[in-house]
C-alpha cells in the first residue's frame, strides 16, 4: 500500500499550479503548459510535441458530471521527472472529448501528467480522476483566488479522497 | 470451475486511463462476484491483440476488432454511467 498523499506532496510544486493562463485554444494551452515543464526541466524537449500529437489521435478531455476537464499526457520517454502541471485557463478552451471524438467540451481545467514510472501513472491518474468526481472539488478550483488557495485544495482533495492502494 | 471470461482495456498509451479502467471494471465485477481476466493494450494494438478475449473495453476510439464486441466508454473515468455500462459488460460477458 502506498500513500498516496505523500506521493502527491513530493509530485506537485506550487509553482506548477497555473491560476490563470491566457490560451487561444486547446492547442495553445498545451504548447503553453507542455513548454513550462520542458523550461522547469521535467520533460525532454520531445515533450510538447508528444502532447501535441497524442492529443490529435486520442483527446484528453473528459466530460466529468461538473466542470469539464482535460487530462493530457504523453508516453514516459519525454519525461525527465515526473510531476503533474495543474493549469485553470483564464477564458476556457474547446476541447475534443476522449469518449467520443465528436463532442467538444469547455475546458477551464487542464491537468497535465508528466510521469515516468508506470504505477504512479496509474495511482495517480486514478487518484486525481476520483478527486475529479466530485463536483464541488472542481467548483472549488474555478473559484479559488490564485495558485496558493488552488494548490490547498488540490492537497486536501487528495488527502480526503485519494485512492489507497 | 469456469474459465473466467477475457477483457482487453485499451486507450491511447496502454499505461493511463486504461490503468483506471481495469482497476474499475475489477472492482465493480468483484462486488458481483465475478472475476475476470483483465489485459491493458494501446489502441493501435488491438488488431493484433484482440483474438481469444470475449470483450474490448476502450477509452478512444479503436478499430480492427474483427467479431469482438467493443465498448468505449469514459464512464470508468467520469463516474457518470458506469451502472449501465457495467450491465452491458455483463450483457457481453454472460455474468459468469
Amino acid at each position: 500500500m502506498t500513500d498516496q498523499t505523500l506521493q502527491f506532496g513530493d509530485l506537485v510544486n506550487e509553482d506548477l499550479v497555473l491560476d490563470h493562463l491566457v490560451a487561444r485554444d486547446r492547442s495553445d494551452a498545451l504548447q503553453k503548459t507542455a513548454t513550462i515543464l520542458v523550461e522547469k526541466g521535467y520533460c525532454r524537449e520531445t515533450f510538447p510535441d508528444a502532447i501535441l500529437d497524442r492529443e490529435r489521435i486520442h483527446p484528453s478531455g473528459l466530460p466529468m458530471s461538473g466542470h469539464k476537464i482535460a487530462i493530457p499526457h504523453a508516453d514516459a520517454d519525454h519525461v525527465v521527472t515526473s510531476t503533474i502541471l495543474f493549469a485553470r485557463l483564464e477564458e476556457p478552451v474547446e476541447w475534443r472529448s476522449m469518449g467520443s471524438i465528436d463532442d467538444r467540451l469547455s475546458v477551464r481545467l487542464v491537468s497535465m501528467f508528466a510521469l515516468k514510472e508506470k504505477t504512479l501513472i496509474g495511482d495517480m491518474l486514478e487518484t486525481l480522476i476520483t478527486v475529479y468526481q466530485h463536483d464541488e472539488i472542481l467548483d472549488a478550483l474555478i473559484e479559488a483566488e490564485d495558485s496558493e488557495a488552488m494548490f490547498t485544495i488540490l492537497k486536501q482533495a487528495v488527502q480526503d479522497y485519494g485512492v489507497r492502494r | 470451475m469456469a474459465v473466467k471470461k477475457k477483457i482487453l482495456v485499451a486507450c491511447g498509451t496502454a499505461i493511463a486511463t486504461s490503468t483506471v479502467v481495469a482497476r474499475k471494471i475489477e472492482e465493480e465485477l468483484e462486488k458481483r462476484g465475478i472475476s475476470v481476466e483483465l489485459t491493458q493494450c494501446k489502441a493501435s494494438e488491438v488488431p493484433s491483440k484482440a483474438e481469444g478475449h470475449d470483450l474490448i473495453v476502450a477509452t478512444t476510439f479503436v478499430s480492427g476488432a474483427g467479431d469482438i464486441p467493443v465498448i468505449q466508454t469514459v464512464s470508468f473515468l467520469t463516474g457518470v454511467g458506469i451502472e449501465s455500462d457495467i450491465e452491458k459488460i455483463l450483457s457481453y460477458i454472460g455474468g459468469s
